[in-house]
């Protein structure tokens, strides 16, 4: 070996080498972000999983801030809370929580596409408080390259923002003081009625059980639009078996958070989960 | 055919028969790593694995192209690659320095160690190709080959990580004999390899979620799989296995090295930093056998000092006792009585050759200008 290529050797070595353990750090710090805020190193909340064993069955939760639980600690989330009885199952369920912070309905098909690895059994489409083409704050996951080209979101630099440093934005569509007709899933929330929709279908063309979730209404005019999506929906999707509905409508569920947004109390977390639990049961002992 | 060649052939078919025989005396075992094995030699990457052996797939790979029952690909292919580790060992002890006898005799020691016969009754583990490749990439480094052994350690550490420390070890004996001639290039080699293994290790971690799971040899800072194996185990039977692995072989190799040349000994001390570490991060009543490539051929100097009735009545007890101990015979008696009376004859050998007067040290062939 002459000595150029001992050099060269050498050079390809410390270049791997680096990268090794920039890959090495990168975990360790992606380790302590996830006991934090539970965001694992493949971008969602919930234990990490890139492939499914036999008999596992699996539950993802797409939606926005709401479902991501952005101001509460990770614990206290509704798909956290969940992940413990329908973990404890005979057949376990592992709970993948792929909400974002800010994330509006749009970014539910794309969210879906990303980690169809996951091969949900059921799929919790949350239809939340974000406008429909709001999205997470610094472009969330998909604005790291790394995430996009292989799934893996390095922890270097903070892809995702703190939760607590979060506020729930809320869709102006559902202020009440405004005066136009908001006109159902025809009108001011066909954006948000199609968004939907599509991500509903994405579940069923998959022949995934799909729940839409309808949260704690801010508003009248939210929870008319809660009301219009479920006509669209079961105009469009009725007849197929596979889609179900929850309604979250526990009194007096949301409460402000020291930032000044809204968010669910610790007791409705509890509740809202307890009947989410329930239903994904229904749902997969009854297949 | 050459006669050298006829030669190998012809201890090839003895080593082969000779384990074969014992594969079939051997009872089974109760508990292996079999599915373990089998699962990555099928699935070769299993999503979300959580365990140190997850990478350990080369052989489960190998075996899994060839039909018949696991039972019996696993045992062929144990009853082969420890023939060949101690076909490797005879051959590195002749570049080591030793003459055709004590080759011979290392051979033997080598084959009928605990070792290669404990693989002989559980066969589902990576050890008897780590014992083949270790005595095998430390002759050819020896020898002043680079791209092959690189080339070997590199895939074999897919079977077992240690594939890749036999090219440390001959570097860092290169280096406390300041050969700064091949140093670097073994250095570059041995880089090469680790390299090799840690970016695999990361690029599973990264898009196939493996990790190290909660085995004990990962728990670094609390003593790893060192801790779990003293306190599952009382000290006496620690104390026992411990004996158990290399027998008489302590006591010889302890004499050897008065014997042994300054080349031999810098590749002993070379080997402690990875003995000390693979006794602390793996069982280390079996992780020290990985060593035998060094241990044995030390061990022969002092074992072709003595006249042939000693010599094969030495390895005949230390045999027996293996035969018990590792492969587990039931057929054979206990292996405390021939075990004690190896360790007899062995001091009686150690204390004639004291009395010699040393001879001049052996020098590894090829290995210095």
């Amino acid at each position: 070996m002459t000595r150029r290529q001992l050099a060269a050797v050498f050079l390809v070595n410390a270049i791997g080498y680096l990268c090794v353990a920039t890959i090495l750090v990168d975990r360790g710090y992606r380790r302590q972000l996830a006991a934090r805020t539970g965001v694992n190193a493949y971008g969602y909340r919930g234990v990490a999983r890139v492939g499914k064993t036999s008999g596992e069955r699996r539950l993802v939760v797409v939606g926005g801030s709401f479902a991501f639980g952005s101001g509460l600690q990770y614990a206290d989330t509704i798909p956290a809370l969940m992940s413990g009885p329908l973990g404890r199952q005979p057949q376990p369920v592992h709970v993948a929580n792929l909400s974002e912070p800010g994330a509006g309905a749009g970014t539910f098909v794309r969210a879906l596409n990303d980690y169809a690895y996951l091969l949900p059994d059921v799929i919790l489409i949350v239809d939340g408080y974000d406008p429909p083409s709001g999205l997470p704050p610094g472009g969330g996951r998909r604005a790291s390259a790394v995430f996009r080209d292989i799934g893996y979101l390095p922890a270097l630099p903070s892809g995702l923002v703190s939760p607590a440093a979060v506020s729930t934005d809320v869709d102006p569509l559902f202020d009440d003081s405004r005066h136009e007709d908001p006109g159902g899933c025809a009108g001011l929330f066909a954006e948000r009625c199609d968004a939907m929709a599509a991500a509903v279908e994405w579940g069923l063309a998959r022949k995934t059980a799909v729940v839409v979730v309808t949260p704690p209404a801010v508003s009248r005019r939210q929870a008319a639009e809660q009301r219009a999506l479920l006509t669209a929906l079961a105009g469009r999707f009725g007849s197929d078996d596979r889609l179900h509905h929850v309604n979250l409508q526990v009194p007096g569920a949301l409460e402000d958070g020291l930032s000044g947004a809204r968010r669910i109390t610790r007791e409705a977390a509890e509740s809202c989960a307890r009947q989410l639990v329930a239903e994904v049961l229904t749902i997969l002992n009854g297949r | 055919m050459s006669a050298a060649a006829k030669d190998w052939w012809l201890r090839l078919v003895w080593l082969v028969a000779v384990f074969g025989a014992i594969v079939v005396l051997a009872p089974q075992p109760e508990l292996t790593d079999r599915d373990m094995y089998v699962t990555f030699g099928r699935r070769i990457i299993v999503p979300d694995c959580s365990d140190v052996s997850c990478m350990r797939v080369l052989i489960g790979w190998f075996l899994e192209r060839f039909p018949g029952t696991d039972v019996v690909k696993w045992s062929t292919y144990a009853v082969l690659a420890n023939a060949a580790a101690a076909l490797a060992v005879r051959r590195l002890s002749l570049t080591l320095g030793l003459t055709a006898r004590a080759a011979d005799f290392a051979m033997w020691f080598d084959a009928l160690g605990f070792g290669p016969l404990f693989a002989l009754f559980n066969p589902y583990t990576a050890d008897p190709l780590m014992f083949a490749l270790g005595a095998w990439l430390t002759d050819l480094l020896l020898r002043g080959r680079r791209g092959l052994p690189t080339a070997l350690a590199a895939i074999g550490i897919f079977a077992k990580e240690f594939a890749a420390a036999p090219l440390w070890i001959v570097t860092i004996a290169a280096a406390l004999r300041r050969d700064w001639r091949t140093a670097p290039s073994l250095l570059a080699c041995a880089l090469t390899v680790t390299l090799v293994w840690l970016s695999a290790q990361a690029a599973l971690m990264v898009l196939f979620n493996y990790s190290l799971g909660d085995n004990p040899s990962a728990d670094f800072l609390h003593g790893a799989y060192l801790a779990k194996w003293m306190r599952e185990l009382s000290p006496r039977l620690a104390l026992v296995a411990m004996v158990a692995e290399f027998g008489v072989l302590y006591l010889l190799f302890a004499a050897g090295l008065r014997l042994a040349s300054a080349d031999l000994r810098a590749l002993v001390l070379a080997s402690i930093p990875a003995a000390l570490l693979l006794a602390y991060v793996q069982q280390p009543d079996r992780a020290l056998w990985n060593f035998h490539f060094l241990v044995v051929p030390v061990a022969m100097l002092v074992v072709d000092r003595a006249d042939w009735l000693m010599a094969w009545s030495v390895f005949v007890f230390y045999a027996a006792a293996n035969l018990r101990f590792g492969a587990q015979l039931a057929a054979v008696p206990s292996a405390g009585l021939p075990m004690m009376l190896s360790f007899v004859l062995g001091l009686l050998m150690v204390v004639r050759t004291w009395r010699e007067s040393p001879p001049r040290p052996i020098r590894v062939e090829g290995s210095r200008p």
